[in-house]
């Protein structure tokens, strides 16, 4: 059953304030409180995470997979980078896909990346559908994937693209979006 | 053990972050100098106003304004790599970037003529392994101390003996997430302390 977007803002409200009030106080808000009980469930059953991104790995064998899970944000994250090594080499772009915690929600989105010498990961630039080709395929395995793996469905992007008059980490109204809040708050920022 | 290891300066207002054993502070010192007003030169000037009223003569009164008084800002004293206690959120177990450590570290800024303190929590966020490979603990204690440190010696010297020490930490805060960004890919400063992180607060570990 999809959730209707007044019930994801709702779910958004119950994880994140609309101030910043407990930012200088020593105690945590509730919401912050609620989001923590959350990853703690998602984290005790981190293991179902783990074999989906073997299962990837495998279904994209010329490609490097990388867990870009991280607490500060709503979502398990991997990551789809377009070359192999150790480190890596240099990569332009990538594709990431997100399962949120809070509702039974995903979401495929890409990064483009600037490069100057050294300097990597410059001015890093979002994709939603539809992606560019080089992105397509990897985003459709990851988008099938997930779907068979957790049962959840497809958030579109114009619903995730929603205003929400939240405070998520450092995004801010009227910037933030459902996108942020119950998926990731630095979407750029992987691994 | 006293927190406040500060010795008065001679030298103007001051700002100390001391790094001792067990002891992590930074605190203002606020040195008023004399106070400076108007040269005699300009009072001769002023009187000549007042008397002639000769609206001429008040060009002449540029430059004989000097600040009431004068203050400068140093920073001394050192976050050490130690003081980043870095654990493990999110295991790592496949090949490739991932995983997530956390650390928490409480850094006590005070005022030292008032008394006024203010803790101001810095949770440092980093992948165990990224693009670049393996992120040891040591390397993410090394970064993050530094980029603090660099941080705080361009913050706190520009701070005034009114800044209020909470926007203080903001500014700090504000002004050091796009350094740890930039220097661990995928590494993040957060808002608030991860709940698992420990937190080190003027060198203790607090439960």
């Amino acid at each position: 059953m999809s959730l209707s977007t007044e019930q994801l803002l709702a779910i958004a409200r119950t994880y994140w304030r609309a101030d910043k009030s407990y930012e200088l106080r020593q105690e945590k808000s509730p919401e912050a409180a609620r989001l923590e009980v959350r990853w703690n469930q998602a984290l005790a059953r981190v293991d179902r995470w783990q074999a989906f991104l073997r299962e990837l790995k495998q279904e994209l064998p010329d490609f490097t997979i990388g867990d870009g899970t991280a607490t500060p944000d709503a979502c398990f994250r991997c990551v789809v980078y377009p070359v192999k090594g150790r480190p890596l080499p240099p990569f332009d772009w990538i594709v990431v896909g997100c399962v949120s915690i809070l509702a039974p929600i995903y979401i495929v989105y890409g990064v483009e990346y600037g490069r100057v010498g050294n300097r990597k990961r410059l001015n890093p630039r979002l994709r939603f559908e539809p992606f560019p080709s080089g992105m397509r395929h990897p985003a459709d395995v990851i988008a099938r994937k997930i779907e068979e793996s957790f049962g959840v469905s497809k958030l579109p992007r114009e619903r995730a693209e929603t205003p929400v008059p939240l405070f998520v980490q450092w995004v801010e109204p009227p910037e933030t979006t459902l996108f942020h809040a119950l998926f990731t708050n630095e979407p750029h920022n992987v691994p | 053990m006293s927190h406040r290891l500060l010795h008065p300066s001679a030298s103007g207002k001051r700002w100390q972050w001391q790094s001792r054993v067990g002891a992590l502070a930074l605190a203002v010192h606020p040195h008023k100098q004399r106070g400076l007003g108007l040269t005699r030169r300009c009072l001769v000037l002023r009187q000549l106003v007042r008397i002639l009223a000769l609206v001429l003569l008040l060009p002449m009164f540029s430059g004989c304004v000097r600040p009431v008084s004068r203050t400068r800002t140093i920073v001394t004293g050192r976050l050490e790599p130690r003081h980043f206690h870095f654990v493990t959120v999110v295991e790592k177990t496949e090949e490739g970037p991932g995983g997530w450590r956390a650390a928490c570290v409480h850094v006590r800024i005070l005022r030292s003529n008032t008394g006024e303190s203010f803790d101001c929590r810095l949770g440092i966020e980093v992948p165990i392994e990224n693009d670049d490979g393996p992120v040891s603990v040591q390397l993410a204690q090394r970064i993050a101390a530094e980029r603090t440190n660099e941080t705080s010696r361009v913050v706190f010297e520009s701070a005034t003996p009114i800044t209020p020490l909470g926007l203080l930490c903001e500014k700090f805060k504000n002004t050091l997430r796009p350094l740890i960004e930039a220097s661990i890919g995928g590494a993040r400063l957060m808002t608030r302390c991860h709940e698992k992180a420990i937190p080190v607060q003027l060198g203790e570990i607090v439960p």
